[in-house]
């Protein structure tokens, strides 16, 4: 019998595109442009500045195109995810701050929305918040229980949950669809830490 | 080459293509993995099966829709692995993923409104199914290069 054909679509075989970082960043500060949009900080993903629960709230609001009236639709989208992902990074942060068993826990996460970060900052659009985020004030008497390290878990998955949702959108709202593809693939990441943090409390993935 | 240059028939097309190997490949996979043994490999492997099958069907169902003649399916393809112990099963499957994921996220750069929403959401699945058969998570799915 003779070998199975190789497909260029079979799994393993060939990528689908050959695609570079430098071109792939290339073509969203094509996008871009050369507008220097400059940010103090954001919202988080859900645009509502006054929420209690989140660090940093009472910061100042997302730009929107009316403030920035030549700018490009997705320079406005671009500032919002990143804002939606520092503020994921902030979370984690203060998570470990107030857990410090969970910094290993939670490496990968931070690890990946910091690399979102960078990312959205290179490209150009937007710079992140030179503003450190105000961490929970309250110092620490005694060990985190773990009880309480399964609930700063749980909440930190239901963000990952919940960025993932709006960064979807984004991607399906986005005007390029270079820039599209670069939200779908952080919009995935968010859901992998998802799952990853569902499982380490035992949850399904 | 820049994602750009495709247009969303063709993306559609090759995402199809893309499909026809993975159902091929975890159609290869399943049967040789026993429920008895095995029971949650196969579950996942079942799963995964019918869930590019779905996609396969869908993605025939845009193509016409898009006035093309869908790309058939080959008459085998090559599987990743030897396939022949779990551990290569499970690599099989996490490459099926990741090549899936890629084509996924080239879809959502060629495409618009439901298409691309499609592609979004396939993404996401992909990204989140390749952890089930031990793919660790990256920062960027679908997308290698960033």
């Amino acid at each position: 019998m003779p070998p199975p054909r190789v497909h260029p679509a079979a799994a393993g075989s060939v990528r689908p595109l050959q695609l570079s970082r430098r071109s792939s960043l290339a073509a969203l500060v094509g996008i871009f442009g050369t507008v220097g949009v400059g940010t103090t900080s954001c919202t988080a993903y859900d645009d509502r500045p006054d929420r209690p629960d989140r660090p940093g709230a009472g910061r100042t609001s997302t730009p929107t195109p009316s403030t920035f009236p030549e700018a490009d639709p997705d320079v406005a989208l671009a500032a919002s995810v990143l804002a939606g992902e520092q503020d994921m990074v902030d979370r984690i942060d203060a998570a470990v701050a107030a857990h410090p068993a969970l910094a290993r826990t939670l490496t990968s996460a931070r690890a990946v929305h910091v690399k979102h970060v960078e990312l959205l900052t290179e490209a150009g659009p937007v710079a992140p918040s030179a503003t450190p985020s105000p961490q929970p004030g309250r110092p620490r008497r005694r060990p985190s229980r773990a009880r309480d390290r399964a609930s700063a878990i749980t909440t930190l998955a239901r963000h990952e949950v919940r960025l993932s949702l709006v960064s979807r959108r984004r991607a399906s709202a986005a005007e390029s669809g270079a820039f599209a593809r670069v939200l779908a693939s952080m919009a995935a990441a968010a859901s992998q830490q998802a799952a990853v943090l569902q499982t380490v409390i035992g949850g399904p993935p | 080459m820049t994602q750009m240059t495709v247009t969303p028939l063709e993306a559609l097309q090759k995402t199809l293509a893309a499909e026809h190997a993975a159902v091929y490949v975890y159609g290869v996979l399943g049967g040789r993995v026993s429920a008895s043994t095995a029971p949650a490999l196969a579950a996942d492997l079942r799963a995964a099966y019918a869930q590019h099958r779905a996609r396969r069907d869908q993605l025939t169902t845009k193509v016409l829709g898009e006035g093309g003649e869908p790309v058939p399916a080959e008459v085998s393809y090559e599987v990743p692995t030897a396939a022949r112990t779990t551990a290569q099963h499970r690599a099989a499957a996490r490459q099926v993923e990741a090549t899936c994921a890629q084509t996924y996220a080239a879809a959502v750069a060629s495409t618009d409104r439901a298409d691309r929403q499609w592609a979004v959401t396939a993404l996401e699945d992909a990204a989140v199914r390749g952890l089930r058969f031990g793919a660790a998570p990256t920062a960027f799915p679908g997308a290698p290069e960033l």
